[in-house]
């Protein structure tokens, strides 16, 4: 069990790590953020657990695929994370759609009952999507991540109700995450040519096993009696 | 009398532009590689260019003896007696598509998402909102009728008698005795169950009348 | 869980996970799930009929379409096309964002880019096409497939400074009977898959006799709208002939089909035109009084003599006085106008009009027609019969005599039958001018096409310009012209193209030669809903909506109907909206006219500009007297009563000076001997705003009959090699090129069928099902044989095809089963109007061992197109 301070510093991290996840999954990389990412030092990750495989082998491709990258790859990069996600120039169907409602939905349509879900839960929240960038549904796997992200944010600001913020963590995981980000992840690993985006996809399903793992004790401790699985 | 429900087609209406088809497809959310109903081309027979066709749309029969009843093994297949129509329970379906096999017409698709068996209910989650079939509602034609055909009062019944000895009903060789009725009056009607007709036509064997 | 801070203990992570946010601080907003389901007013956009469509909305996404009966056209019948929007609205493969290539051409790699900067790059690109090398050498193009607004091409192109636009249909679909309709008539062709016909759809009580449905089947072509009227029409009586190679459900319910060899029609129609000059079945008193055929023709000038140069007067034999007379518009009872004569006055021959048309027609007799086209004198007659006895008849045509050499001339021999019979403008006939709305300024769409924007000297070099001036009735130019320059770099060398639409490979003629030209074209844009082949020739893709998210006035007979925008999905715009930008941009790189064309004062009636639709709606929909938004709540609404509406006999009403106003043409009258066609070939009169140069040779004031180049006629070492005429169809679940990546219509027609008859089958050892091969002088195809007497023998049929799941394969899916390989885009062309063949040339059939590789065949293949990712 943590204490309030390890809580706090490992907090930090998730934050950190939910924001950078989310940002990749909206955005493309550009060349300012290639260098930051390149100044990145990965773990070592000791166990092996599912979720510790996944961070080890997503680390690994990350790592090996920002070394290879330099600024004058990134369209190539771009045109990676068009294919997989946009299904770009695609037209027999190959493609990780970043999208929740792509997953749950009977018809796998987008802008389903999860779009709209999120949309309200968003929006009730005071959060809406910045008009200036590019439209999307609000049931995007960025999105979702970049919320956990303010979670854990309003976490860390928060003096009292730690059990009533950790539960909402819980039930967001479990209710909009949990039920597809794996196939999806698994998506990206399949139509990806290169490793950025299979390293990025492992790294996220390491990170939301860990997750689920971690807010299930923790959720013991403050008293949050949610099943995560 | 006891209640028939059934659809009539009346053929010479039938423009063959599988509006029906692809309507029922999309209302009842029927999985790819199966359909409901089925529009046949009948023909073209005769002598160039004096040529006979038309077009032939069938879904599932409400037959009278229905042989996917009494061949279902868990009885998920039953007809009703309060309006004719020949359901499957979805509860009891196991999908050993058994009444696939047996019913002439090819009215039971195999349902792989839901593994059970679907066939033509006339639509039954819209008829109860106040719809009217998604096929009938549809039809370019207007060639696509329903009703129940026992009472003579109903619409359905007057077009048959308006329209008598112009009045078919699919070949029937097991004695399932089909309810559908079909008004044909400008062509010969063929005698032939359509997806056997069709094959002999691939065949070279188009010449039936 | 001791490891877990360990484990994500990235170091930097702090710094790199900052400044990317995509979520911002809003008010808190409380928002229901949707109980019921939102019922929008709205219209198909699957192909041209427009169809009302009911939208179901709930929660925020469309999950029903049906027709909407408020519709008098398609009456709440919905086709199988327009019934596929849902799934074409959310299908994966959508364009979604702009998109730039990276790499080469063909690779199928893509970077997503702004709109902003993507149409930066189109702007530079065109800018510095035109700084470099001139605004002609861009050309435009857009199409018909799902049925784009297409002016909006026609527009930019003017304004930006190229004469340069085509549109694979044009010449070779519908404005070849557009345009013998204006300019011998001045109202509405009497096409029914354009939407015309109007008098039809109100079928009970439509008193027409007898239906002619010349090349054309609505049961496949506009099943809902067109189709479903003609049927209507045949089951209460009403008699129909139909002049189709193939046997349609059309054909297949007439009461006479004669299955034409393709492309023959304009013999057959000028047997008819004989028959009835013949027999006298034409309307005497129509013909003298409201046609020019009485006029008298100088056969030296070949223009109609017009005493005093008034176009309302006209010189006439009276045989009253044994003299010619002038006849003042619009009719003299003292004269006894003679129809039929030749004269000799002041030592020159003079013709009557009716007399030139006989001597033209005279050698068309029955067995004559009946050797050029393949069919059987008696049904022939039969047919004629049928159409000239019974009163009111029509005439209405389709695409297929608009494919070949003779397209304009079969337009002009269709409706000079009509006139001849008197079936204009009266109740029971499609030729017609009935009221109109007023939202519509521009024929059919209502974008202005801002030909004043264009410079003459630029007008001048449109490539094909001078020999084929009938385009220019749609203000276009010649495909096969640009393609030629293209590969010739003569007269000049095109070197972008920019386009809205489909599958250009699809569609356009001996696409073979258009991929190789590409090669030469340094910047390549498409813009359009998904990709296509196009888009691996491209170097930009610019995301189109789907019909559900585009907004569009429709009219449907007097009914004002809105196409609303349902949904709106990714960063797609409507096409109508972006070349408004493309010029914005422009503009702002310097372009003067681009600039000019946003300004109000100097746009005038073609209107400034706009940046969304609601914008350029608003200044149109004010002719019924509301904004666009107002327009969208009120529709479906009736823009007149339907009685108020039908005006019959307009030619009869009186104007200012109390005479009949008569038809719109120079005359007045309706010119079977058409010289105004003589000075469009010499000037491009009327629809040019000044003189440009003449056609080598001078266009027909009459149809004439000319065989295919490729014809089994002829007996020369083509058809020996290529025995079998080849022609093309509608389709009930496709439109031109698109929806080939809807799974449910797909799989009910996954790939192209070759009909064959049964005789020719034995022939070339052919069966139902098996894959044969398609050859023509210029490629080679395949497809899937369908053994059927419903092809006449000697002619085969096939409809245009591609494979989207073949796209970034290195046949980019427009090589494997597209007949488009087999056309020819080498002239002759027709005179008038440049038309290409499309149907028509020759082919041969043979066994093949398989099918193309790669192309999906079953069900079980289109699932992906359905369920994204989850395999």
């Amino acid at each position: 069990m943590l204490d309030k301070n390890e809580f706090r510093a490992l907090t930090e991290y998730r934050s950190a790590l939910y924001r950078l996840l989310s940002g990749l999954y909206l955005m493309e990389v550009d060349a300012e953020q290639l260098k930051t990412l390149k100044s990145l030092s990965f773990p070592q990750v000791e166990g092996d657990s599912d979720a510790d495989l996944d961070l080890q082998q997503g680390y690994a491709l990350l790592e090996n695929a920002l070394s290879e990258t330099e600024e004058n790859d990134l369209d190539e990069l771009a045109a990676e994370y068009a294919k997989i996600f946009l299904a770009a120039g695609e037209s027999s169907g190959k493609a990780a759609f970043p999208y929740a409602s792509v997953y749950l939905d009977k018809k796998h349509y987008v802008g389903g009952g999860m779009e709209q879900k999120m949309k309200r839960l968003l929006l009730a929240r005071g959060r809406d999507i910045d008009p200036e960038a590019y439209r999307i549904m609000y049931d995007h796997i960025g999105l979702m991540l970049e919320y956990m992200a303010i979670l854990c944010e309003e976490q860390l600001a928060a003096e009292e109700n730690l059990k009533e913020l950790i539960q909402e963590q819980k039930e967001f995981l479990r209710d909009n995450l949990q039920s597809w980000v794996y196939a999806f992840t698994a998506d990206v690993v399949k139509y990806s040519k290169g490793k950025f985006y299979a390293g990025l996809a492992l790294v996220t399903s390491g990170l939301l096993k860990k997750e689920t793992e971690f807010l299930k004790e923790t959720g013991e401790k403050y008293g949050v009696d949610i099943n995560c699985e | 009398m006891k209640k028939q429900y059934a659809i009539v087609v009346e053929l010479d209406r039938c423009i063959g532009c599988r509006g029906c088809q692809v309507a029922c497809k999309f209302e009842n959310d029927i999985s790819l590689g199966a359909s409901r109903n089925h529009t046949y081309t009948m023909g073209p027979v005769g002598s160039f260019p004096k040529l006979s066709m038309y077009f032939l749309t069938l879904m599932c029969q409400q037959c009278e003896n229905p042989a996917c009843e009494s061949v279902c093994p868990t009885g998920a297949c039953y007809k009703s007696e309060e309006d004719g129509i020949v359901r499957i329970d979805p509860e009891l379906c196991i999908g050993c598509k058994s009444c696939q096999k047996v019913c002439p017409y090819h009215a039971n698709n195999f349902n792989p998402e839901k593994r059970i068996m679907d066939k033509c209910d006339l639509c039954e989650a819209s008829r109860e909102a106040g719809e009217i079939p998604a096929c009938i509602k549809n039809c370019a034609g207007a060639a696509l009728h329903f009703g129940d055909i026992n009472d003579p009062e109903s619409k359905v019944s007057q077009l048959l008698a308006a329209n008598e000895g112009y009045v078919f009903t699919l070949k029937d060789e097991t004695g399932v005795n089909p309810s559908g009725r079909f008004i044909l009056r400008r062509e010969p009607w063929i005698e032939e169950l359509p997806h056997v007709f069709e094959k002999m036509l691939q065949e070279g064997n188009g010449n039936v009348r | 869980m001791k490891n877990y801070i360990s484990a994500i203990k990235i170091s930097g992570l702090q710094k790199a996970s900052m400044g990317r946010s995509y979520l911002v601080q809003c008010e808190k907003v409380l928002l229901a799930p949707d109980t019921q389901e939102r019922i929008v007013h709205t219209a198909c956009r699957a192909c041209i009929a427009n169809c009302g469509v009911l939208a179901h909305v709930k929660n925020g996404r469309v999950v029903k379409l049906e027709g909407d009966p408020a519709d008098p056209m398609s009456k709440g019948r919905l086709c199988a096309k327009g019934l596929s929007g849902i799934n074409a609205l959310y299908h994966p493969n959508r364009n979604k964002y702009p998109l730039v290539r990276v790499g080469a051409r063909g690779e199928g790699k893509w970077k997503r880019v702004t709109w902003e900067d993507a149409i930066d790059r189109v702007a530079h690109m065109l800018m510095e096409i035109r700084e470099k090398y001139g605004a002609e050498c861009v050309f435009g193009s857009t199409g018909g497939g799902g049925n784009p607004e297409v002016w909006s091409a026609a527009r930019f192109c003017n304004i930006f400074g190229t004469p340069n636009w085509f549109e694979p249909g044009s010449a070779q679909c519908y404005l070849p009977r557009v345009l013998a309709c204006a300019m011998m008539y001045g109202g509405m062709d009497a096409s029914i898959a354009d939407s015309n016909c109007l008098e039809f759809y109100d079928e009970e009580n439509c008193p027409i006799q007898a239906l002619v449905l010349w090349g054309t089947d609505p049961s496949y072509s506009c099943p809902a709208s067109g189709g479903r009227m003609v049927n209507e029409l045949r089951q209460k009586g009403v008699k129909t002939v139909v002049i189709d190679p193939r046997l349609t459900p059309d054909a297949a319910k007439a009461d006479v089909w004669l299955p034409i060899r393709p492309e023959s029609d304009v013999a057959l129609q000028m047997s008819w035109i004989r028959y009835i000059l013949e027999n006298k079945l034409y309307d005497e008193d129509f013909v003298m009084r409201w046609t020019n055929l009485p006029y008298l023709v100088d056969c030296d000038s070949r223009f109609v003599v017009h005493p005093g140069g008034e176009k309302t007067a006209a010189l006439v034999w009276d045989k009253k006085s044994n003299c010619a007379k002038t006849l003042q518009y619009p009719w003299d009872e003292e004269l006894d106008v003679e129809l039929f004569g030749t004269h000799e006055i002041g030592g020159k021959l003079y013709k009557t009009g009716a007399q030139l048309l006989w001597e033209r027609v005279e050698e068309y007799t029955l067995d004559k027609a009946a050797e050029l086209c393949w069919l059987d004198k008696n049904d022939i007659e039969k047919a004629i019969r049928i159409y000239a006895e019974n009163s009111p008849s029509s005439l209405c045509m389709g695409v297929a005599t608009d494919q070949n050499i003779n397209s304009e001339q079969s337009a002009m021999a269709a409706i000079i039958l009509d006139f001849l019979l008197g079936n204009v403008e009266k109740p029971g006939t499609a030729m017609q001018r009935f009221q109109i709305s007023g939202v519509l300024k521009s024929p059919n769409y209502p974008v202005p096409v801002a030909l004043k924007c264009l410079p003459k000297e630029q007008l001048e070099k449109r490539l094909g310009g001078r020999e084929h001036k009938g385009l220019s009735i749609w203000y276009g130019g010649h495909a096969a012209s640009i393609l030629k320059a293209i590969q010739t770099g003569k007269p000049y060398q095109p070197r972008m193209w920019i386009d809205r639409s489909g599958n250009k490979f699809g569609v356009l003629a001996e696409v073979q030669k258009w991929a190789e030209a590409t090669e030469k074209l340094d910047y390549i844009v498409h813009m359009f809903t998904y990709p296509t082949s196009m888009t691996a020739y491209a170097d930009v893709v610019l995301p189109t909506e789907e019909w559900l998210e585009t907004e569009m006035v429709v009219e449907t007979c007097n009914i004002c109907v809105a196409r609303q925008q349902v949904v709106h999905l990714w960063e797609t715009r409507d096409e109508t909206v972006v070349w408004s930008n493309i010029a914005k941009r422009c503009g702002e790189l310097g372009h003067e006219m681009c600039k000019k064309s946003f300004d109000p004062e100097f746009m005038g009636e073609d209107l400034a500009y706009w940046d969304s639709m609601e914008k350029f709606f608003d200044q149109i929909t004010p002719a019924q007297g509301v904004t666009w938004k107002e327009y969208c709540e009120k529709a479906p609404f009736e823009f007149l009563p339907k009685e108020e509406w039908k005006t019959y006999y307009v030619y009869k009403q009186p104007d200012e000076a109390g005479l009949p106003q008569g038809f719109n043409t120079p005359s007045k009258k309706i010119e079977i001997y058409c010289d105004s066609f003589i000075e469009l070939g010499r000037t491009g009169a009327p629809f040019m705003p000044y003189p440009l140069p003449p056609a080598d040779q001078d266009y027909e004031p009459l149809p004439y009959y000319a065989e295919p180049t490729e014809s089994p006629m002829r007996n020369d070492e083509i058809s020996r090699e290529f025995p079998l005429t080849m022609t093309n169809g509608r389709l009930p679940l496709y439109h031109h090129s698109t929806l080939r990546n809807i799974p449910g219509l797909r799989e009910m027609m996954a790939v192209p069928e070759l009909w064959i008859c049964p005789e020719d089958a034995e022939t070339y050892g052919v069966h139902t099902g098996n894959w044969v091969w398609v050859e023509s002088k210029r490629g080679k195809i395949r497809a899937k044989a369908y053994v059927t007497k419903g092809i006449r023998p000697g002619t085969v049929y096939m409809e245009r095809f591609w494979h989207p799941e073949t796209l970034n394969t290195p046949t980019h899916g427009w090589q494997e089963t597209n007949v488009n390989v087999l056309t020819r885009s080498e002239g002759p062309f027709n005179d008038v109007v440049g038309t290409h063949v499309l149907r028509g040339f020759q082919v041969k059939v043979s066994p093949a061992e398989s099918g193309p590789e790669g192309i999906w065949t079953t069900p079980a293949d289109f699932k992906s197109w359905l369920t994204v990712g989850k395999t």
